[in-house]
């Protein structure tokens, strides 16, 4: 049975690795809805990403279109080098990335839509938690932190994706989770004071 | 190991395993170092931490958004046009409509054509002219130009072709440009979100909405015609220019034969019919689709260009004229595309939805007494005023269960509930039933007080009402007496929901039966706005000045119906004949021909089969203005005034196209009846085979018995008998000649899946609800059916006029466990 259950992986995913290149021929060839079945099959992940490092929805979504239209644009250069979802994440991550410097000293770190929750009290008080927390790291651990625990990237498609050593990426991971340790730790003594 | 290691490890147990020693290290150091078992804490919570950002994140289209915007920018590109990335999708239309123009008129820049600035008068293929511009140099000069009017020469050559001089018409929807010439196709077919906005009333978001739902279905397909330019701009250049070419060409055409005058005087014709009568009357092959050709609809006008009338169809119907074949031979269709199918299905979805808000608003009045026992609200309603006291009446009786059953229901119970299910509750929970609530068991009996129960538990009990001669002893007295209750939420007529709720106990009878007793009455009513007053005279207000409308006129129909009392079903004995549906009655289309005369005007407007006493669609002596207003409201219509016709359509026709009966199968069946006296087995089970809303309205079993003289509507309206002839149509022509024999139709020699159908669709309707597959086995079936010969000719000994029985037995020692009488009426009652 596990053996089946591991083939069945292997071959959804060979499956899926075709479709995609399948895809991203067509995108190239100019098909437009080859071009909006590529793209899209990222745009919630994209968008969760941008908005952690960015904090703010309306940019993310911002982010995510130039993300799409560098893509388009430069998609005929694309050559397979690394996988098509890294290679888009990497542009989402420099148009974020970009931005951040661009526009430091904005910073929101409230979710608009943790203020329109109408969950349970702990619940929106653990998103709030959350996102403040996310927004006490530097940009790039964000972006570290984000993609290995949201989209579960390995440390070797970050460092594919960020063109780093993985060396670094484990480093950077280290860094953003001590900073993350750390915020809980004076949180914690906030609330203590209260 | 170091506490810095530790941490590191830490970190790396989140990303890579790690051996057993580091394991050990990390977990004897996390114990006695708070840092660090903050940091393992913190790390391993991340993952779901971070969820919140991914969670409901609802897909924006971005993707198709850019591709769209990069497709414009890669057109503008190809034209030498700079980029322009700030400008985006409300750009993107009209950059796409400049290119598609762009791709359409290239070749003939190529060809040596005159330059931009220099006027031209093409002759089209068909004789008319068309203007167009041309622009200086090559493809690459247009472009260059700061604020070039990209759209302009689309719109130019797309605004073509009629002119006065041309024999066509000028396009009264544009006002400010009264002589621009327009296609035979863009004059005749209206617009749609303006359709919507007319008669649906319909907010501009809901039809921009209901616009892009339309849009992305059509939108990859075949037809250009059909496509929007924003769409084809996502094409390869060779594909636009055909398409757009084909499109232009399509926009240009001018059919002459279209000024070719009808007069009409047609009364709920079927579009089918209208279409060949224009056929015959003007040479022009003109058919209604199958989307339209049952629709009705009745006209009154005098030496109109058929153009014109084709346009008035496209006005108040939404539907579109489609064309094809040569020049000087085309052919119209007339159909209702997906976009105006989409936007029909939501604007009844919409007012099914303010329906049930109404209901449930209707419902909300009960809430205040749900705490009260049946006692304690008969004593407050001694005492309440006279419109609480009827409430309160209503509640302390057969209301009390009911009314606490419905606020007690589940979301799923709820769901089930407004799907059409009918939900009952018991403490025995036989045949479907669901678990009663246990602290509504005592209430439930306590209000039905007007219910005896006499017998002993060993005799076993009878229950019987008191209007009926019930004696002996009330419910609450007897301990084995349960409560029984069920909801149901009938949709008699489309756009109003009613809650019905009944009560009533059970009591163990003879030989481990059950004798039951259970009434039940209305707790609530909610209509959707579809069948309130439109309030046509402040909706028309801009139109009360106009002086064609303030003419005094007489509007007196004549009616063309005589309504007479089903023969088949005896009034209720608790009811009088209020001669509610009787009399001479006046159909719409008596009412428009009415307004015709008395206004001269020309008038189209839907048909669909209601009857109205004259004298409340009468007016004398009123402004035609207020006439039109007054007669429209009680009708349940919108009118209008559009190009010198009045319209009028009827404020629900999305929910009355649902429950009309196309006139092609009331002739068929009414052809068949005046052959043989009667309808047969073959047209009950065809006419059963109508959907439900067709015959549940009860307007339909008016319509067909006093305009068709099909007495037997009864026989296929009763809700019973309708699953019954239903599953007859899935059998075979000698399979139903066995049914109807003395034997029968042994269960066994059919098809599993028919078996199935039966035990799905007709055996819960039966006192055998809840028997399965097995204890059907050897099941026979019959059909006995005696044609209800009206007016006296019906058998003397008839005791029935459908009986439909299910014998099961075994080994041929069958007994008739159920008969299945829904239908029953002695000779004499039938008139």
């Amino acid at each position: 049975l596990l053996g089946t259950e591991t083939w069945r992986t292997v071959n959804d995913r060979a499956g899926a690795g075709s479709q995609e290149d399948a895809l991203l021929k067509a995108a190239r060839s100019g098909d437009a809805a080859a071009m909006e079945r590529l793209l899209g099959q990222y745009e919630t992940g994209l968008l969760s990403l941008s908005k952690g490092v960015l904090g703010r929805a309306e940019d993310a979504e911002d982010a995510v279109q130039e993300t799409y239209l560098r893509a388009l644009r430069s998609l005929g250069g694309f050559r397979g080098g690394s996988a098509f979802k890294t290679w888009l994440y990497r542009i989402a991550l420099n148009v974020c990335l970009e931005w951040k410097r661009a526009r430091r000293p904005v910073e929101t770190l409230t979710d608009e839509r943790v203020q329109t929750m109408n969950g349970p009290a702990p619940d929106v008080l653990s998103r709030m938690r959350m996102a403040s927390a996310l927004a006490s790291l530097m940009p790039r651990h964000r972006a570290v932190i984000l993609l290995r625990e949201l989209h579960g990237f390995s440390v070797a498609e970050i460092a594919e994706t960020m063109r780093w050593p993985q060396n670094r990426v484990q480093n950077e991971l280290y860094k953003a989770r001590k900073a993350l340790a750390e915020w809980r730790r004076r949180e914690d003594q906030e609330g203590e004071r209260i | 190991m170091s506490c810095q290691r530790i941490s590191r490890l830490i970190s790396q147990s989140q990303d890579r395993s790690l051996s057993v020693e580091e394991q050990r290290a990390v977990r004897e150091h996390v114990a006695s170092c708070e840092d660090c078992h903050r940091l393992s804490d913190t790390s391993a919570g991340l993952a779901a931490g971070f969820q919140y950002l991914a969670a409901g994140v609802p897909s924006k289209r971005l993707a198709e958004r850019a591709v769209t915007r990069w497709t414009s920018e890669a057109a503008s590109r190809q034209m030498g046009r700079p980029n322009r990335p700030a400008v985006w999708m409300g750009v993107a239309v009209a950059a796409a409509a400049a290119m598609t123009l762009f791709l359409v008129t290239r070749p003939t820049l190529r060809e040596g054509r005159p330059p931009r600035g220099t006027a031209t008068a093409s002759l089209s293929p068909h004789g008319a002219k068309g203007l167009g511009a041309n622009a200086p140099g090559g493809q690459n000069s247009i472009p260059r130009r700061p604020n070039h009017p990209a759209v302009p020469p689309l719109v130019h050559s797309l605004r073509s072709l009629h002119t006065p001089e041309t024999g066509g018409h000028v396009h009264e929807a544009v006002p400010s440009a009264p002589n621009r010439p327009v296609g035979d196709m863009k004059y005749v077919n209206g617009d749609l979100a303006q359709f919507a906005q007319r008669w649906g009333r319909l907010t501009p978001d809901d039809t921009a909405s209901l616009q892009r739902q339309g849009d992305k279905l059509v939108r990859r397909g075949d037809d250009f015609v059909l496509v929007p330019f924003p769409a084809l701009a996502s094409r390869d250049e060779r594909s636009v220019r055909a398409a757009v070419a084909a499109y232009k060409q399509e926009k240009e055409v001018i059919d002459a034969r279209l000024a070719r005058k009808v007069t009409l005087g047609v009364k709920g014709m079927a579009f089918s019919d209208l279409c060949e009568q224009l056929s015959r009357d003007t040479g022009i092959e003109l058919m209604a689709g199958k989307t339209t050709a049952d629709d009705k609809v009745t006209i009154f006008c005098k030496e109109k260009p058929l153009r014109d009338v084709m346009r008035q169809v496209t006005r108040v119907f939404g539907f579109a004229w489609r064309r094809s074949g040569e020049a000087g031979s085309y052919r119209y269709e007339l159909a209702q595309d997906l976009r105006s199918q989409l936007m029909e299905e939501e604007m009844r979805s919409k007012d099914r939805n303010e329906a049930l808000i109404a209901l449930d608003r209707e419902m909300e009045r009960y809430r205040k007494y749900l705490g009260l026992s049946p006692e304690e609200a008969k004593k407050r309603a001694e005492s309440a005023s006279p419109e609480e006291k009827e409430l309160l009446e209503q509640y302390s009786g057969r209301g009390w269960g009911p009314a606490n059953l419905y606020f007690n229901l589940a979301p799923e119970e709820m769901n089930a509930l407004r799907s059409g299910e009918r939900l009952s509750f018991s403490a025995w929970q036989v045949g479907g039933e669901r678990a009663m609530p246990a602290e509504l068991e005592r209430g439930i009996i306590q209000s039905q007080s007007d219910v005896r129960v006499s017998g002993t538990a060993d005799t076993g009990y009878r229950v019987r009402h008191v209007k009926e001669g019930g004696e002996g002893a009330l419910p609450s007295a007897v301990p084995e007496a349960r409560a029984k209750a069920a909801l149901s939420m009938d949709r008699g007529e489309v756009g109003r929901f009613t809650l019905h709720g009944t009560s009533g106990i059970a009591v163990p009878g003879r030989e481990g039966g059950r004798n039951s007793i259970d009434m039940g009455l209305p707790l609530g009513v909610g209509e959707s706005p579809s069948v309130r007053s439109p309030k046509n005279a402040s909706a028309n207000a801009k139109l009360a000045s106009d002086p064609s409308l303030k003419a005094k006129v007489n509007i007196k129909p004549q009616p063309s119906v005589k309504l007479e009392r089903d023969p088949l079903v005896p009034p209720h004995p608790d009811e009088s004949d209020r001669g509610e549906n009787s009399g001479a009655r006046a159909t719409s289309a008596d009412v428009m021909e009415a307004i015709h005369k008395a206004s001269g005007m020309d008038v189209i407007a839907d048909y669909y089969t209601k009857f109205y006493v004259p004298a409340e669609i009468s007016c004398t002596g009123a402004t035609l203005f207020a006439g039109l207003s007054q007669i429209s409201d009680r009708m349940r219509t919108r009118w209008s005034k559009q190009e010198g016709w009045l319209q009028l359509r009827s404020t629900g026709f999305f929910n009355d196209r649902l429950q009309e009966v196309p006139t092609r199968l009331l002739r068929s069946w009414a052809a068949a009846r005046k052959d043989k006296g009667h309808l047969g087995v073959d047209e009950l089970i065809e006419m059963a085979q109508l959907a439900d809303a067709q015959l549940d309205a009860a307007a339909a079993g008016l319509g067909a018995r006093a305009q068709h003289g099909l007495v037997e509507w009864e026989l296929v309206h009763n809700g019973n008998l309708r699953a019954y002839w239903r599953f007859m149509g899935s059998l075979s022509t000698g399979q139903r000649a066995t049914l109807m024999s003395a034997s029968g139709l042994s269960l066994d020699k059919l098809r599993p899946s028919i078996q199935e159908r039966f035990v799905a669709t007709v055996i819960p309707r039966t006192e055998l609800a809840g028997m399965g597959w097995v204890d059907l086995s050897n099941a026979t079936l019959k059909l006995e059916y005696q044609p209800p010969v009206v007016p006296a000719s019906a058998p003397a000994d008839a005791k029935y006029l459908a009986r439909f029985t299910c014998v099961v037995g075994v080994g041929g020692r069958g007994r008739w466990l159920a008969t299945v009488e829904p239908f029953r009426r002695s000779a004499s009652q039938v008139p």
